[in-house]
């Protein structure tokens, strides 16, 4: 093990530390995975075929009672694989992170992977403000926001990944309810 | 550095190793890692009926139970780290947890005779049994191993270079002198540089999160093991260690006695930080 502290860390004294300076973040993004990387990782191809579909109410509904979340599902970004699973991008909203992740479906309807792809953390005034969700939507894998993208390594403060879980079980309501029968 | 993420030990765990190496390689050693860290969740999850915790909480008092080497591995340190701090780690305060609506009330345990880390007994065969009443939770130490555990699996593949950061609890493999930043425990939006990390583990623990799902509103995760109270302080307990599991137990050991010059730390070679 080899720790090099930060100077003002060094001498710390409990208490004092909280004087010491900080850097504020408005907001951090990381890209891990872009849809085709997801795609073939968990299909073994980029080749699928683009399978949007249209919700109806009912079926929004049964969705979002199965999971309790009401942020809209975009059902343009579903794809099927030649040997009939099915991968899907979703997003998970909280009240500081926003998370697109990748599903894939085994053909007998199992879960077969999740991956994160993007994510992105958020305090502060921006959260309040509409606009500051506004500007990923619609917004490509390959053209991340790049805000202080070089903070890698933070510790404290663990994220719950609650909401994901509620996010998956959503979408495994809609397989069932409509694209198992595509 | 090739970076992936998946949501895993109820938190997001993020692996990243060198992306010298063909895009299916890094894909197979890096779920290779999440496989890893997988395992340990499903071996020490409080909340899933078969996992290995679950099923020496029921029967350990009645019967000598078996377990997965890794399970038996944490024990044995959660033991260790018990007695070198005198108590101030101990994996055995599940009960309050549960009173405080931050566990499931999957058991009730017998309060008069409940005993402590101490009345764990360990055999041969992987198999230990309790000599007193106990329920354990490991959230306190099995998210560190879980990491190490990672950290194992990238290196067998050869990977000389690797970060497994499991929401904060955090291994660095290789001389890289990487950047580690802490949450400010007041202001989250705040980070503040600590420090240069090679070959080394950090963790840290403070009740930022703790309090918003607990009934009793005023209670957090940590839990002091002689009064049983929780701790309610504004701060963060952060520890510099070889290992994620050493990090990990020793936050709350340093919570609880909130003295970063305990004689523990010298002797596990670590550094303890309050912010």
């Amino acid at each position: 093990m080899r720790w090099i502290p930060n100077p003002l860390v060094a001498n710390l004294v409990s208490g004092f530390a909280l004087t010491m300076a900080a850097i504020p973040v408005v907001a951090h993004a990381k890209v891990y995975l872009s849809v085709d990387q997801a795609k073939k990782m968990m299909f073994g191809t980029a080749d699928m075929q683009h399978r949007p579909v249209v919700l109806n109410q009912a079926i929004q509904e049964r969705m979002r009672q199965a999971s309790s979340v009401s942020h809209p599902f975009e059902s343009n970004r579903i794809w099927k694989s030649p040997n009939g699973g099915w991968f899907i991008v979703d997003e998970v909203v909280g009240k500081h992170e926003m998370i697109t992740y990748a599903l894939g479906i085994n053909p007998d309807g199992s879960i077969k992977q999740v991956e994160i792809l993007e994510y992105r953390e958020s305090y502060g005034f921006e959260v309040a403000n509409p606009s500051w969700r506004q500007q990923f939507v619609g917004k490509k894998v390959n053209a991340p926001l790049k805000l202080n993208q070089d903070i890698e390594n933070i510790s404290g403060a663990t994220l719950s990944s609650k909401h994901l879980t509620d996010g998956v079980k959503r979408l495994m309501v809609m397989h069932d309810l409509v694209l198992r029968n595509l | 550095m090739a970076r992936r993420c998946q949501a895993l030990l109820g938190t997001y765990v993020e692996v990243a190793i060198p992306d010298e190496y063909s895009d299916q390689y890094i894909s197979e050693v890096i779920n290779q890692a999440f496989k890893e860290i997988q395992l340990v969740e499903q071996l020490m999850s409080f909340h899933q009926p078969n996992s290995d915790l679950s099923r020496i909480n029921r029967q350990a008092y009645e019967m000598d139970v078996r377990i997965h080497p890794y399970t038996y591995e944490v024990l044995v340190m959660a033991r260790q780290l018990f007695d070198d701090t005198s108590g101030a780690f101990d994996c055995s305060i599940a009960p309050e947890l549960q009173k405080w609506g931050l566990l499931p009330k999957t058991y009730e345990l017998d309060m008069v005779d409940r005993g402590t880390l101490a009345d764990l007994d360990f055999k041969v065969n992987h198999t230990i049994s309790f000599r007193k009443p106990l329920c354990l939770d490991l959230g306190g130490i099995a998210k560190g191993y879980a990491v190490d555990r990672a950290v194992a699996a990238l290196k067998e593949f050869g990977v000389l270079r690797a970060i497994v950061n499991a929401g904060g609890d955090m291994r660095v493999l290789g001389q890289c002198d990487e950047d580690i930043y802490i949450k400010h425990p007041l202001r989250p939006d705040q980070l503040m540089h600590m420090g240069k990390l090679s070959d080394g583990a950090i963790a840290t623990s403070a009740i930022y999160y703790s309090k918003e799902n607990s009934a009793y509103k005023n209670q957090s995760a940590l839990v002091s093991p002689k009064t049983k109270q929780s701790i309610l302080t504004n701060q963060s307990y952060s520890v510099i260690a070889k290992n994620c599991l050493i990090a990990d137990g020793l936050t709350k050991a340093l919570a609880i006695d909130q003295n970063v010059n305990a004689p523990y730390f010298e002797k596990y070679e670590a550094i303890g930080v309050i912010l």
